[in-house]
């Protein structure tokens, strides 16, 4: 039976995945900073 | 148009790694600024000095760590207040005497632009009779009977660089002395109101009367032309807050950072002078103790240490104390330029300099 469905790239998911993934990257790059070992602790 | 749940996984799977990705690219190209803002630039402008010339009166503390570190734990650890320990005065075969306390201090003569001179007395040490012998030996208890030091600067309360206070003292009481903020009472009574405590064995019959001032933290304190000084809140062991070390901006060459213990950390101490004091990117030399092994034991973060050093581009390092020899050793090995000692007067290795060493800048 034919699928009927809309096939095809999802912009409104590529969208939603570009923003998040982006957010990941600046969150990652907070945590590591956050976390990073201290030089100054000895 | 219906989305297909599938097709949208596909989107937000391909979107999410390109939005990674792009904001990876970004944060190192346009928006590096805002990820990565350059060092700020120190802009307190100190002056210059011809050169300084450190005497090294006192490096070697205490003699023996095992018997020191075991004092400290007896008494409830390395938290517990300095003036309640029942340090070892007896009994030890390598201290001074059988007494395991020896001190830290250092002579530095200071030559300015115009051909003057002023000197120094870096801390005092805290056995009176290694002291009296120490400043002796080096002609610093003449020194101070003809009232030639200018200042006595006093880097932090512990004992080994503070408690010595009578054997200088005794000699003159009236120069100006300079603490860092966090003395508490116990270190300002030995200081001025003939303090004595039985416990750990310190006292100071000789009450100073000249000006006391306490630096505080967060500025650079300028005392002479070319010469600052700079405190830290720092909280360390027995129970001592705050430290303070010297800069001198010495001409064609850079800045020089005299320093007590170095509590502060060093990286944090070249950090913050390159970040207050103009000139701060060219730190030329390092003299003193760096506190990285003082009781010779090795943990790996301190390799960081030594990896970080180098990028401070410091061309003499005139470390000793209680840098540790065991540091020395792997500094040395990484191409630092630890200038070596002779190992006299008690001084246990060359690594460093010892007592009676002395070391120009300029």
């Amino acid at each position: 039976m034919e699928n009927t469905e809309a096939k095809g790239f999802c912009w409104p998911g590529f969208a939603a995945g570009f923003v998040g993934g982006a957010i990941l990257f600046v969150l990652t790059i907070y945590f590591v900073k956050a976390t990073m070992f201290s030089l100054t602790a000895a | 148009m219906a989305v297909n749940r599938r097709d949208f996984l596909k989107g937000l799977a391909v979107g999410g790694t390109t939005g990674y990705f792009a904001m990876a690219g970004l944060s190192s190209t346009i928006l590096k600024d805002t990820f990565l803002p350059n060092e700020p630039v120190g802009d307190v402008e100190i002056g210059e000095v011809k050169s300084i010339k450190c005497t090294v009166v006192s490096e070697t503390s205490w003699f023996n760590n095992k018997v020191l570190v075991g004092d400290m734990m007896k008494a409830g650890g390395l938290l517990v207040n300095q003036y309640i320990i029942p340090w070892t005065h007896k009994g030890v075969a390598e201290g001074y005497n059988g007494d395991n306390s020896g001190g830290y201090c250092t002579l530095i003569d200071v030559e300015f632009l115009d051909g003057t001179k002023k000197k120094i007395l870096f801390d005092c040490g805290w056995n009176t009779a290694w002291m009296d012998t120490c400043l002796q030996r080096e002609g610093v208890d003449k020194m101070l009977e003809k009232d030639q030091i200018d200042l006595f600067y006093i880097t932090h309360e512990h004992f080994d660089h503070y408690w010595g206070v009578e054997s200088v003292l005794k000699h003159c009481n009236d120069m100006p002395i300079a603490v860092p903020k966090g003395f508490y009472q116990e270190g300002y009574d030995l200081l001025c109101n003939k303090g004595h405590w039985e416990v750990p064995g310190v006292k100071n019959d000789y009450p100073a009367k000249g000006q006391v001032t306490t630096r505080e933290s967060g500025k650079v304190h300028k005392i002479f032309p070319g010469v600052a000084s700079i405190t830290f809140d720092s909280s360390i062991i027995t129970r001592v807050k705050g430290e303070q070390a010297l800069i001198f901006n010495i001409k064609d060459k850079g800045l020089a950072i005299v320093t007590g213990c170095c509590h502060m950390g060093i990286i944090s101490l070249l950090q913050e002078v390159r970040h207050r004091v103009k000139g701060g990117e060219k730190i030329y030399a390092i003299q003193g103790g760096l506190h990285i092994s003082p009781f010779e034991d090795w943990d790996p973060q301190y390799d960081d240490l030594i990896l970080a050093i180098p990028k401070y581009g410091i061309e003499v390092m005139g470390c000793n104390h209680c840098t540790g020899y065991s540091t020395a050793e792997k500094m040395i090995k990484a191409g630092l330029p630890v200038v070596q000692g002779t190992a006299r007067f008690k001084s246990k290795k060359k690594l460093y300099l010892g007592n009676g060493d002395q070391i120009v800048f300029g």
